[in-house]
């Protein structure tokens, strides 16, 4: 599985570098003419800047706050949407109940949160991971949910008919009949997280690359910011498209995943 | 409506080869409960269900699916439930099979005390299989959940597989399957489980009449050889006296017996040595007494 993963990678490679090779050449030609370099430096600036930064040390700290800030709130968010799903999903009674809140939470805006938040739990990490994984939480406990109800009442009929007792169900049935939704919500929640971690990064951080983009405008040190912003773009593609491959791998039923 | 008069009933039946076919009284209410007595003494009863009363909770009040639902089937025979769709037909399928529970009556299946065998098995309508696992976890499920050893389970699969010409789609998921495949995936997996009774629930109802055909014939054939009990649900009245020993001719509203009719045609039942006019002669009959039954239910539509 791990060899046809990769090489379904390498197979996705044109096509997700393509966009960042037409850009960077446009943007190379227009420097300079069409474009002021003060504001747009080319990639023949920011790209030996990028190394630099990178080798330095400084930055890499700050790109990895930032992962673990993400991959900490998808992780909370995500474990406690899919129990909540499940379990919503299944029983009538747990929906009644959790059904209204998701409803009215769901549309707000979580960043819109954040001053409550950190009123309070105080202005901590815990507050920013918290906030971001509300916002994977809601997005995939309500797609989780859906999962668990689209299960065809025959399939359920079936493994009751072959003897499936309720762990069996959940491990058997109900699991793998929510899973393609549960990878496309995960992936999902990957790129809301990343627009809320930009966000509170900048408003409420000392660290990472939201923080970095922010205190590089300010500071008019624009190469820096640019080669901040692609980091995220990097990132963010890694972990919204990583998700949406291991996902269809992991589903080969649906057929989406051709080796 | 056919403008003959309705036929007397073929009530006496002539003896089949061996096990000896009960005498059946079938009146026009004949339910097959009456003359349990006899049947008791000549041919053993493997499903009785006496009384079953099973209605649906609904928004305008409930629904009597069954009512006054008595039947007995015999071991190893083929029973086929004709009737209407909304008859309750599938509804009886499962109280038998244990995933409904009667209201009221009671539904008893003999069962044989050898080791872990289920009572029954179910082979769905459709999509009855899981889209998530292989045409070899599927057929291995019921035996997986019966704690069945991996490679126990897949060896027996794998037969069953094989007896239903799937050879070499064990690792297909069903969406590379057709129709007609899907439901042999089904029928191998209710197969494998080695029940003492199979349930069918219009299992080709969707397929084209030549896959139709072709999955019967595969059927039988799996069903002489394993000479298990079974019983099918169709609304197709051909279909039932192709393939049963006899059937119960359902009426709707709520769903009940209305009419027990033995199927005296020699099998194999193939073109050549099929009593055409025996057969229309029962097909002509099924249909007396199911039309009054579909005209009701059309006019309530």
């Amino acid at each position: 599985m791990t060899r046809l993963t990769g090489s379904r990678v390498v197979g996705q490679l044109p096509s997700l570098l393509g966009p960042f090779v037409v850009l960077a050449l446009a943007w190379e030609l227009a420097a300079g003419t069409i474009v002021d370099p003060r504001f747009f430096p080319p990639p023949s600036v920011t790209l030996p800047l990028a190394a630099e930064l990178y080798i330095e040390g400084e930055f890499l700290t700050h790109a990895l706050a930032s992962v673990r800030r993400i991959v900490l709130a998808t992780a909370i968010g995500a474990s406690a949407g899919i129990a909540v799903g499940i379990v919503a999903g299944w029983s009538h009674r747990a929906r009644l109940l959790v059904n209204p809140h998701l409803a009215v939470l769901y549309p707000l805006p979580k960043i819109a949160l954040l001053p409550v938040m950190f009123a309070l739990f105080g202005l901590t990490e815990t507050v920013r991971i918290l906030t971001m994984a509300l916002a994977v939480f809601l997005l995939v406990a309500i797609n989780t949910m859906g999962g668990v109800r689209s299960i065809e009442d025959v399939h359920i009929e079936a493994a009751l008919d072959n003897g499936a007792g309720t762990f069996d169900l959940y491990r058997e049935v109900i699991l793998p009949g929510a899973r393609p939704q549960i990878f496309s919500s995960l992936s999902m929640g990957f790129s809301v997280g990343f627009a809320l971690l930009v966000v509170i990064e900048m408003l409420a951080a000392e660290s990472g690359l939201g923080y970095v983009i922010w205190n590089s405008w300010q500071l008019f040190t624009i190469p820096r910011m640019y080669v901040a912003v692609f980091s995220i773009n990097v990132l963010g593609v890694l972990f919204v498209h990583g998700t949406e491959i291991l996902g269809d791998v992991l589903t080969p039923w649906e057929g989406t995943y051709q080796p | 409506m056919s403008d003959r008069p309705a036929r007397p009933q073929a009530a006496t039946v002539q003896p089949r080869d061996p096990p000896m076919e009960p005498p059946r009284t079938s009146t026009d209410d004949a339910v097959a409960g009456t003359g349990r007595q006899s049947a008791d003494n000549e041919r053993s009863v493997r499903i009785r269900a006496s009384g079953v009363e099973k209605a649906y909770a609904g928004q305008n009040g409930g629904v009597q699916a069954l009512s006054g639902m008595n039947l007995e089937v015999y071991d190893s025979e083929f029973f086929c439930l004709l009737g209407p769709s909304g008859c309750g037909k599938s509804t009886f399928l499962r109280l038998v099979s244990g995933l409904l529970e009667a209201d009221a009556g009671e539904i008893d299946i003999r069962t044989e005390s050898d080791g872990d065998r289920p009572t029954t098995s179910m082979v769905f309508q459709e999509k009855g299989i899981f889209p998530w696992k292989s045409v070899l976890d599927n057929v291995a499920f019921g035996l997986k959940m019966r704690g069945v050893g991996k490679q126990r389970r897949y060896e027996i699969a794998r037969e069953y597989i094989e007896k239903v010409n799937l050879s070499g789609f064990e690792n297909a998921y069903p969406h590379q399957l057709s129709g007609g495949m899907a439901q042999r995936v089904g029928i191998a997996r209710a197969f494998a489980n080695d029940p003492q009774v199979l349930l069918m629930d219009e299992p080709f109802g969707d397929l084209d009449a030549q896959t139709k055909r072709y999955l019967q014939e595969e059927l039988l054939s799996l069903w002489s050889e394993s000479k298990k009990t079974v019983v099918y649900v169709t609304h197709d009245i051909e279909e039932a006296i192709q393939l049963g020993d006899r059937l119960g001719v359902m009426g709707a509203r709520p769903g009940h017996i209305k009419e027990i009719v033995d199927v005296d045609l020699d099998r194999p039942r193939t073109r050549e040595n099929l009593d055409i006019a025996r057969l229309e002669e029962l097909q002509t009959r099924v249909w007396d007494v199911l039309s009054d039954e579909v005209q009701r239910t059309v006019e309530r539509r």
